[in-house]
């Protein structure tokens, strides 16, 4: 059960270098929400591995910030785009 | 007199729902949180029929269409779990062949164009771009003459119409 | 047992997403590995939760959480790419294009 741990820490590492060298805007937004599904998974593997599923409100909670700040922040890029 | 009833009778539906979704979710039948989350049910229900139509009684609360829409699931799970290792198999190889293709949708309803455009984006190979009375989609590996929407347009007529 | 191999597939089902979106080329085919990466990991391993806990409180709750990523995250991955298609990122080795990118570049 160990090796979960390691496979999603190294996924989640890919992600975050995607991040850092995205070239454009959207690169950078899908990795970010990317990395936030990686939290709730992380969070869901918890409440499995030890058994304790209060894990899961967190989740939750998580689930419902990552989807509000995506589509605010990429609504709010689009009419800046519309601007310029 | 007829449309006020069917209009209250939405209103009310869409507020079961709501409140079966809160004691689902509290999971406890106090006296204080049920009498809160019918506070709370009916302000958004008031909220949600006064900026939106929203129907839906018209989904769930007919054994019908509650058989369609079991068809539907099952339909899409299949469909799911073959894109998914068709996605798998592309991201380990690493040849693709992307194509933007336009997909022109057979309902009437609005609530129908929301059904097909999520049930394209969820699964893994096709995500909707952009969206005027017909749909552009993305694909990760197009070939001519391929159906990109799996079916979606014929199985979910029958949920929506 | 069978959840331990289901929790296995979906961490696996992860990591092939992550390499596909760092591997791949454009915008819009790294929202396909994020798809794959949303409902291969997130929502199995919820799903395995539910099983794992049936007839207790966190079952309901892990089955509400699958039906609301369900709901949300087309709408999270559609905003995306539809800002990316607005702000005039082009995709890139097209073998068809009905959008017309080249076209349609300034009136929207």
């Amino acid at each position: 059960m160990i090796l979960v741990w390691y496979i999603i820490l190294a996924s989640a590492i890919l992600v975050f270098v995607r991040f850092l060298i995205g070239p454009t805007f959207a690169d950078r937004m899908v990795a970010l929400d990317v990395l936030g599904q990686m939290m709730i998974l992380f969070f869901v593997f918890l409440a499995i591995v030890n058994s304790a599923p209060m894990y899961l409100d967190i989740a939750l909670t998580f689930s419902l910030l990552l989807f509000i700040g995506t589509v605010a922040v990429s609504k709010w890029i689009k009419g800046k785009g519309k601007e310029r | 007199m007829s449309s006020f009833l069917k209009q209250s009778l939405r209103q009310i539906s869409t507020f079961l729902v709501i409140y079966i979704a809160w004691i689902l979710f509290t999971y406890s039948l106090d006296v204080q949180e049920l009498a809160f989350g019918f506070v709370v049910s009916i302000l958004v229900s008031v909220f949600i029929h006064k900026y939106t139509d929203f129907k839906i009684v018209d989904y769930i609360f007919n054994p019908f269409k509650i058989f369609n829409i079991f068809i539907y699931a099952i339909v899409f799970l299949i469909v799911e779990i073959q894109s998914h290792l068709s996605v798998a198999k592309a991201i380990i190889t690493g040849n693709i062949s992307p194509a933007i293709v336009r997909i022109t949708p057979e309902f009437n309803s609005d609530m129908g164009l929301v059904l097909l455009a999520n049930s394209i984006t969820l699964t893994p190979g096709t995500v909707s771009v952009s969206i005027d009375k017909n749909l552009y989609v993305h694909c990760l590996n197009y070939k001519k003459g391929d159906k990109i929407d799996y079916f979606f347009n014929k199985y979910g007529r029958r949920v929506v119409d | 047992m069978i959840s331990e191999v289901l929790i296995y597939i979906a961490a696996i089902s992860a990591f092939i997403g992550a390499i596909g979106l760092f591997r791949f080329k454009d915008c819009y085919t790294r929202i396909h590995a994020a798809t794959m990466i949303s409902v291969g990991g997130v929502m199995l391993a919820l799903i395995v939760l539910a099983i794992e806990t049936v007839g207790t409180v966190y079952s309901v709750k892990a089955i509400l959480i699958v039906i609301f990523f369900a709901l949300t995250n087309p709408v999270s991955s559609h905003a995306i790419v539809n800002c990316a298609h607005r702000m005039g990122i082009e995709p890139k080795n097209l073998t068809r294009d009905d959008l017309g990118h080249n076209k349609l570049k300034g009136e929207v």
